[in-house]
């Protein structure tokens, strides 16, 4: 199956054509600052009529067999991946007041595929589905709930698809529920605890600022410091939002732009600074895993930036804690390799054949 | 020697007289309701060996109840005290350890007063007002961050651009350092270890405030608090930590006030947003398992508090390396069995085991709740932050007779 994969991010456009048999990208590309507005949709139809133009060659005349259409946030109406038509799209829309930047651009881009490829069936992927059922007391904050409910306030993990497939690697072929740390090291990177199936912690929040830093984003810091800078300098939410999510993490520790697997890859003495405050976070974070499920039984990197999870990894292990650990209670230490679009390419081809099974059997009945 | 340990809360004095280095505490008290405005008159409750006297008396300012203070000492000359101990909340970068204040140390004080704005300012209003009124007295001032100077800056160090790490000096500091200090070398001696070559985790859990505190080698690596006294573990009218995102969205919705978002997240959340019905996490826990439309929230209240500890304690355990305890300590530390035992159960990956029938029957403290299996050992300790900042005082005052008077002794760490 041939999947053209489309994620929206809050300044980003990423495309991707993909063979889901053979598991290799056959095209892919980027368009960076790209950021939705309802006056765009004609530039954005145009944008995906070069793409499918693309895919079109690419298949002998024919388009993708599926466009499968990710998005970062997806809430607690999609544990699941969908197909986009009336009822998850309505769903969709009712989640733009929790995601104002994200909703809007992936569902303009529903529109402008169906508007393309009327035939062609449309996934909605989400990078949040397998947090959804996390268990209550990791998803409160200590607000008034009745507040919090209203809103959505809830934490969530964003890399689920990395998470749920990393975990699945370590799983099968095992009895029991095993206790996992699972590591995604993407540009914002993510601890989730896993027993068996289930996430029962995760270190971001309900965005992914919480938690550890990542390239740009600043992770866990006092809740106060915002409210200090827009009593010191007047500044209002967006342009402190700009600075933790734009300005910070490896960016604002090393003064330049940074990927963690050039961070962690170099010897640079004016990077150690940033690689020892990760490193240490990293170390809190697995701690919190292990408490909240007791025990460990592997420790899973997954992600982008497998090269720096390399370096962590041997730099966890030999830590004195996780190394007395793994000679009293032996641990295993694993590397997922696929890709994100590999990942999303696979849960798009399953939903399909599930919407084609499903048809097939009303029809039959 | 009598120190007098002087405690100002926002409203309220505190205070003790504590022979040293005896330890034996001779009087001690509270000014209530000084503020120029009451509802109900301004008191001071005085106790003497146990005796225990209400006086009323008006007192506008910190300055006052500590001048009608000194008034009911008079009839006693015994209790005259012979130097001052101030507890300080924040110390700053500038104040990395106790410190003997003269004119020129208060008014470096004062400039620091912004990273403690509730906390800070009645205490140098009344370390100004007893160096105008008992200028012989010495005093000096003992701070809840200085115990934390220690912390690595790997570990005090915020993911945020320099001009805020740099120029504005955002960075966590820590806080409860002094009662952090005080427990962790309470269960050193327990076990007989050097303070030195101590490893723990120290669970401060407070009816108001409550931080964890990594030890290392004796030394604080790691805090929960952070450069405010709001990060960290949910709190009794504190949220705890927070995605940052919904801080900007409350100030969003509060029309980019960020005092009404302050003080909501100061003094409305934590476990009184949360339940509704109560800001002490003991009413909360008590009510848990009746029925009713609010005990589903009851739960989730004592759930989450228990939880956020819990996750600390392991990642603390983890940077701490090789523990030798786990300390609980304050007033919900050190009275609520419940508590330390849903801290403490599941967690033999870190060698942890907590005893239950010992632990349910730590009246006395300090008390040993660890089982048999235990490696690591769990204390319940009764932390006495007056005790503690009357041994730093009078360390100090040691200190500067043995120098001479050319040097003025400042910013040391008595503990090196």
């Amino acid at each position: 199956m041939k999947i053209l994969i489309l994620k929206t991010g809050s300044y980003s456009l990423e495309y991707c054509y993909y063979a889901s048999e053979k598991e290799t990208s056959l095209f892919e590309g980027r368009l960076d600052n790209y950021r939705y507005s309802a006056s765009d949709k004609i530039a954005l139809q145009e944008v995906l009529w070069d793409i499918l133009k693309l895919c079109i060659d690419q298949s002998n005349g024919k388009g993708p067999d599926a466009v499968a259409i990710y998005s970062k946030f997806g809430g607690e109406a999609f544990p699941q991946p969908a197909i986009a038509d009336k009822d998850s799209l309505l769903k969709m829309k009712s989640l733009i007041p929790r995601a104002p930047m994200q909703i809007p651009g992936a569902l303009a881009l529903v529109e402008c595929c169906q508007r393309l490829m009327a035939e062609t069936p449309i996934v909605l992927v989400f990078g949040t589905s397998f947090f959804v059922p996390l268990p209550r007391r990791e998803t409160m904050y200590g607000l008034d709930p009745k507040s919090s409910d209203a809103q959505g306030i809830r934490r969530y993990g964003f890399h689920s698809l990395f998470h749920e497939a990393a975990a699945q690697s370590f799983n099968k072929d095992k009895e029991t529920s095993q206790k996992i740390i699972s590591i995604c090291m993407g540009a914002q990177p993510e601890i989730a605890a896993i027993m068996g199936r289930s996430p029962v912690m995760v270190t971001s929040g309900i965005t992914p600022l919480e938690g550890l830093p990542g390239h740009t984003t600043c992770g866990e810091i006092d809740p106060s410091i915002s409210l200090i800078l827009a009593k010191k300098f007047g500044w209002g939410p967006e342009k402190i939002d700009e600075l933790l999510t734009r300005e910070s993490g490896l960016f604002g520790l090393c003064g330049e732009r940074m990927t963690f697997d050039e961070v962690f890859l170099s010897n640079d003495e004016k990077h150690r600074a940033a690689r020892e405050i990760f490193q240490y976070r990293l170390m809190l974070s697995c701690g919190s895993a292990l408490a909240a499920m007791g025990g460990l039984d592997a420790i899973v990197f997954s992600g982008r930036y497998l090269a720096a999870g390399k370096f962590l990894a041997d730099w966890l292990i030999a830590q004195p804690f996780f190394h007395s650990l793994k000679k009293e209670r032996p641990y295993e230490v694993l590397f997922f390799t696929k890709s994100l679009e590999n990942l999303i390419a696979q849960k798009a081809a399953v939903t399909v054949l599930q919407q084609n099974n499903a048809e097939y059997n009303k029809e039959v009945s | 020697m009598n120190i007098m340990v002087l405690n100002c809360g926002s409203s309220s004095l505190k205070y003790k007289i504590i022979a040293m280095p005896g330890e034996v505490e001779l009087a001690g008290g509270e000014a209530q309701r000084v503020s120029p405005k009451t509802t109900e008159p301004s008191r001071i409750i005085h106790r003497v060996r146990g005796k225990e006297s209400t006086h009323i008396v008006p007192m506008k300012t910190h300055a006052e109840a500590f001048g009608e203070v000194m008034n009911l000492l008079k009839d006693n000359p015994e209790l005259k005290p012979d130097c001052l101990g101030h507890r300080v909340v924040h110390g700053g970068s500038r104040f990395k350890g106790s410190a003997m204040m003269d004119k020129h140390s208060i008014a470096d004080l004062e400039k620091i007063s912004g990273l403690a704005p509730l906390h800070n300012p009645p205490a140098v209003g009344l370390l100004k007002a007893c160096d105008d009124l008992y200028p012989d007295l010495p005093q000096t001032a003992v701070f809840d961050t200085s115990f934390h100077a220690t912390i690595p800056n790997y570990a005090s160090t915020y993911a945020l651009p320099e001009q805020l790490r740099v120029d504005e000096g955002i960075r966590k500091y820590g806080f409860h350092g002094t009662s952090h200090r005080f427990v962790v070398e309470e269960a050193a001696r327990l076990m007989g270890k050097p303070m030195n070559k101590f490893n723990a985790v120290s669970c401060h859990l407070g009816s108001g405030g409550a931080s964890l505190c990594a030890v290392k080698n004796g030394k604080s690596i790691d805090n929960t608090m952070g450069y405010s006294p709001l990060q960290g573990l949910m709190m009794s009218t504190r949220s705890g930590d927070l995605d940052s995102a919904i801080v900007l969205n409350l100030m969003a919705q509060h029309n980019g006030d960020p005092d009404a978002v302050e003080n909501r997240l100061n003094k409305q959340s934590g476990v009184l947003g949360m339940s509704g019905i109560s800001s002490d996490i003991r009413d909360i826990i008590s009510r848990g398992d009746k029925s009713g439309d609010d005990a589903a929230q009851m739960r989730n209240t004592a759930s989450l508090y228990v939880w956020r500890i819990r996750k600390y304690l392991g990642a603390y355990l983890s940077a701490v390396g090789n523990a030798d305890a786990v300390i609980f300590t304050d007033t919900i530390g050190e009275t609520m069995p419940q508590v330390r035992w849903m801290v403490c159960s599941d967690m033999e990956v870190f060698g942890l085991a907590i005893d239950s029938e010992k632990n349910d029957a730590a009246k006395e403290l300090p008390a040993d709740i660890t089982a048999k299996e235990s490696r690591v050992r769990i204390f319940a300790i009764a932390t006495n932050e007056e005790l503690a900042i009357a041994r730093q005082t009078f360390l100090l005052l040691d200190k500067q007779s043995e120098k001479n008077q050319e040097q003025e002794p400042q910013d040391e760490d008595i503990n090196p």
